[in-house]
């Protein structure tokens, strides 16, 4: 389980999977400081969920998104005990990844 | 000219400081025991949610929320994103201060010896002459053992005060209320939590006993104070009042402070001795009751609007 990435996935009686992830990140926006210089915005940039090796997700975050994004969505045809793989990847080129059993 | 005037003022204070002042008391503080089940006496409703168990046997019936007075919103999930804070709040409890010391190197790794503390806070700390919660006992041991300033209602306090709290996550609360300056702090807190102040001429009792709790009021669900203790301190999303150092933690004193702002009371000082006998009060109430830490105030799910909308 990766640092940045929080995750929680359930299967319900419909087998309806819910996804809840807490995504670890400053999620800056471009800023300036006291003396007028710029500061670059740090952000996550996109955002994939894969199950059984094929993409169920998909964001293509901004400055918008607030830090230490919530991400929740649910997918079908899983079942219990599959993984989920999530990974993130950010302005700067800093990326991370983490695997959610369904439980 | 001014030191006469000052003087002759310091003269009158004695003759009036002999007339006792009168307050108003909302009625019910005979009826108050220190343990959870005493909620009997106020909203007669203890037997739908006095465990896990109790609430989800009552919802499976049919109960509403208002009908288990509203304690089924903090315990049918622990909070998820409150966990994050929890797990900022072990990093706080494992860093190492200037002199080369954690909390850890005291209270075990992962806080070992502190499992089941939090259960039996407040309590009288012999080193400090008085009665003292969670985050004014984090501030005097963080002072004296890693020389670090962390006052109450800071971040590094608060921080630490949830995360030594989910170290007696499922713990009974077992606050011992029967002698000594305890006994005399609970009955002060009942008194303080019963007495009618400030702009509105309410007390904390207006909105937590009596009418106002098993229904809506201005938006939100006022419930009796049995039990709700167990789940502080929790975590409050999305809330920040001004001044605050760390938003969405709320400790115990801090809940008090907020409730105080919002009903146009004069906010106490968090950790002071009338705060501290609040708080002695409202955990005392909640004895017997297991602590859940954390949860989340006011659970975002919406389930129960459409329950009530008879879906």
């Amino acid at each position: 389980m990766a640092n940045s990435i929080r995750g929680r996935a359930e299967i319900n009686a419909d087998g309806v999977t819910h996804i809840r992830l807490l995504i670890n990140h400053p999620m800056a926006l471009e800023r300036r400081d006291a003396g007028g210089q710029v500061i670059a915005a740090h952000f996550i940039e996109e955002i994939k969920a894969s199950h059984n090796n094929e993409v169920v997700f998909q964001g293509l975050w901004g400055q918008a998104v607030s830090q230490n994004p919530y991400l929740s969505f649910q997918l079908l045809g899983a079942k219990k005990g599959d993984r989920v793989t999530i990974g993130w990847r950010d302005n700067k080129g800093e990326s991370d990844n983490a695997e959610v059993t369904i439980s | 000219m001014k030191g006469a005037l000052l003087a002759a003022m310091l003269c009158v204070v004695p003759v009036l400081a002999g007339a006792q002042v009168q307050h108003d008391y909302l009625p019910g503080r005979e009826k108050v025991v220190p343990h959870v089940s005493g909620d009997e006496q106020f909203s007669n409703t203890y037997r739908y949610w006095k465990d896990a168990d109790a609430v989800r046997k009552s919802k499976a019936a049919g109960l509403q929320s208002r009908d288990v007075n509203f304690k089924d919103f903090r315990w049918l999930e622990k909070s998820f994103d409150g966990e994050a804070k929890v797990d900022m709040g072990r990093e706080v409890f494992h860093r190492k201060a200037k002199n080369g010391k954690s909390c850890a190197s005291c209270h075990g790794e992962n806080g070992e010896k502190l499992k089941g503390v939090y259960a039996k806070l407040p309590k009288y700390n012999a080193k400090a002459g008085r009665v003292v919660t969670g985050p004014t006992q984090v501030k005097l041991c963080a002072k004296a053992n890693l020389d670090e300033d962390w006052p109450e209602n800071t971040k590094n306090n608060s921080l630490l005060d949830l995360y030594v709290a989910s170290l007696s996550d499922g713990v009974p609360v077992a606050v011992d209320v029967s002698k000594g300056p305890m006994k005399e702090a609970f009955e002060k807190g009942r008194d303080l939590y019963f007495r009618r102040t400030g702009h509105f001429h309410f007390a904390c009792a207006s909105c937590h006993t009596g009418v106002a709790t098993t229904s809506f009021l201005r938006g939100q669900r006022p419930s009796t104070f049995f039990g709700d203790a167990a789940q502080y301190p929790i975590y409050h999303f999305p809330y920040r009042l001004p001044g605050d150092d760390v938003e969405d933690i709320f400790t115990l004193q801090h809940q008090i402070r907020s409730c105080q702002m919002l009903s146009r009371m004069l906010p106490g000082e968090e950790g002071s001795p009338s705060m501290t006998a609040i708080e002695v009060f409202l955990k005392a109430t909640s004895n017997g009751y297991p602590m859940s830490i954390p949860t989340q105030q006011y659970n975002m799910s919406t389930d129960y609007l459409k329950k009530e909308a008879g879906n």
